[in-house]
């Protein structure tokens, strides 16, 4: 086989690798839906799709029902560092804390702590508690 | 101002420092295709405007669209005093001077290229930063600078709770600070058209350094290649810092390269310059600013021929200049030199003997990537396989270079893994394809060059 040969085939396999790469998350993912959905939202239409919208909606519940800046801690996501992060970057100026003032609550129905009491809720499963005292 | 005003204010502001900067370092000369000069000016651009940033940081000033412009006018200015020289660009070749018809297979490679450029800005665009280390860090640093109006006061030590990896260096939020900035609001989408405009600088480098020693259709095939790397076009889309590392180490490598093939200055003191801003982008770029240095020297200790030590002494002391800069300012600040991953104790030789047993699990990853076609296609496997078979050619003049830089790259990686004090599996498994990525354009590259060799002859 000469080297010529070699070198088409090879190139031949690299287009076949990129063309199947390219299309795949199309057919696995359904990114075809994903981007219509994506481009006929707004902004913050797009921030809720990528952290979720019911989440989302809490972030900018909690950012508008606490005074400017407050600290926190957020309840109901241990298990979603990913989400967690988000809602640190969202909140921002907010600062999470381990002494917090407010503990906002996302997706547990009866949730209480110590020397806290309820302050506002967006539904049952998601609200948010005030320090009380010192 | 609208977003779409104030983004194309900062482009423009970003392009201008940076082909100031490159009148200054170039003083008159030509090197540079327009492309290529349009390119280098904006990652040239977008480091200088970060280092400014700091500038105006230390002197108390806090950062509005006025004092970023400002900032830039004395490059400007001493650009105005160069530019009274000759700077008319770089001609094409002699090789290709008659080739003015586009064959089928260039105009199916320059609109696949394309393609690749318009949907990776697409892709960065259609949704605001989410991916994980953007979110956790990197944009979350932006943020907070804009609307402190700078870096606030104390952040190394008040911020530590609340931003990982406070330590990490500032190219990249600064950046995003910038483009906020100009475009007066917090638009966490627009933001990340700094990511594909990376993208298009890298490819657009690699086309013009390729083109320098190959024929048109050859340096087609391998920009296409490294623009369709899936790996490579999907961090121009997702927030990291590890293209921008990749797209100012790779071009301190290439006109390294180019230095020692062409002997122009010029070159040179781009390679340093975008070596530095390697460092600036993130803690890896240090690691790989001294491996193109150390790869420097011993190419020219194997090739005594030519004189060049001067030039090398004085790059590795810029170089060694550099680094005590760093060092003095992480000293003053209060960080250890060596980042929050490796710890003094990990350093230990002990510690490091130890832990020659993680090396299977290091090469077993390895190999998952060279394998794996989803991030990489088959760049690795023709790697590995014109690697075997052309032992001696690796080795010779044209190819030493970029053989020795790449072979420090996997060596000092793997050095990284053996000293870093975290799980190996997790370490690992997270981070090796962005490692592996941040010298990617290096490799096709060196494919390119032995196939050249290969080949013999440019017909192919």
């Amino acid at each position: 086989m000469t080297k010529k040969k070699v070198a088409r085939i090879v190139f031949g396999i690299w287009l076949f690798l990129w063309v199947l790469f390219l299309i795949r998350p199309y057919v696995k993912n359904d990114l075809y839906r994903e981007y219509k959905v994506l481009f006929s939202r707004s902004l913050d239409g797009k921030r809720a799709y990528v952290t979720g919208d019911s989440l989302y909606e809490f972030i900018l519940f909690c950012k508008e029902a606490v005074p400017l800046p407050s600290s926190y801690r957020i309840i109901g996501l241990e298990k979603q560092p990913h989400a967690e992060r988000r809602v640190i970057y969202y909140l921002y100026p907010h600062i999470e804390s381990a002494t917090p003032e407010y503990i906002f609550v996302y997706d547990q129905e009866t949730f209480m702590y110590n020397g806290y009491t309820f302050f506002k809720q967006l539904d049952e499963r998601r609200y948010i508690l005030k320090r009380t005292g010192q | 101002m609208t977003t779409i005003t104030g983004f194309i204010l900062w482009l423009v502001f970003i392009l201008v420092t940076g082909r100031s900067v490159m009148a200054i370092l170039m003083a008159g000369k030509k090197l540079f295709y327009t492309a290529e000069k349009a390119a280098l000016s904006y990652i040239i651009g977008v480091g200088m405007v970060s280092l400014e940033m700091m500038v105006l940081q230390v002197s108390g000033i806090p950062f509005t669209i006025i004092s970023l412009s400002l900032s830039s006018v004395p490059f400007i200015l001493l650009a105005v005093f160069f530019s009274r020289r000759d700077i008319s660009v770089l001609q094409t070749t002699d090789i290709d001077r008659n080739v003015s018809v586009f064959t089928p297979l260039e105009k199916f490679l320059i609109a696949a290229i394309t393609l690749e450029i318009v949907y990776a800005f697409f892709r960065a665009l259609i949704k605001p930063i989410e991916s994980y280390d953007s979110i956790a860090f990197y944009a979350f640093k932006a943020k907070i600078f804009y609307l402190a109006g700078g870096i606030p006061k104390n952040f190394i030590t008040d911020f530590k709770d609340i931003v990982p990896h406070v330590d990490y260096p500032l190219l990249l939020p600064l950046t995003e600070t910038s483009l906020y900035t100009f475009i007066g609001s917090l638009n966490d989408q627009v933001v990340k058209v700094i990511f594909p405009l990376f993208y298009l600088s890298v490819i657009t480098i690699f086309y013009s350094v390729a083109r320098r020693m190959l024929s048109r259709k050859t340096s087609l095939v391998f920009t296409f290649m490294l623009a369709s790397i899936p790996q490579l076009r999907d961090h121009a889309t997702i927030g990291y810092a590890d293209l921008p590392l990749a797209v100012f180490f790779s071009a301190s490598f290439f006109y390294l390269f180019l230095w020692m093939r062409q002997k122009k200055s010029g070159f040179l003191m781009l390679s340093f310059l975008c070596g530095m801003l390697s460092a600036w982008t993130k803690t890896e770029g240090l690691v790989l600013f001294a491996v193109n240095a150390a790869a420097l020297i011993v190419c020219v200790l194997l090739d005594s021929k030519k004189n060049r030590s001067r030039a090398v002494a004085m790059y590795t002391l810029a170089l060694i200049f550099f680094v005590g800069v760093v060092l003095v300012t992480k000293r003053f600040l209060g960080l250890p030199f060596h980042g929050d991953f490796v710890t003094t104790s990990s350093i230990k030789s002990a510690c490091f003997a130890e832990r020659i047993s993680w090396l299977p699990r290091i090469f077993y990853e390895y190999q998952r990537q060279f394998f794996g076609p989803k991030k990489w296609n088959i760049i690795w496997v023709i790697f590995i396989v014109l690697a075997a078979f052309n032992i001696r050619a690796i080795a010779r003049k044209d190819t030493m270079l970029p053989t020795i830089v790449i072979a420090f790259c996997f060596f000092s990686y793997t050095a990284i893994y053996l000293i870093t004090p975290l799980d190996v599996n997790f370490h690992v498994n997270k981070t090796i394809g962005r490692l592996l990525l941040h010298f990617v354009p290096i490799i096709v590259l060196w494919i390119a060059l032995i196939y050249k060799r290969w080949y013999g002859s440019e017909s192919t």
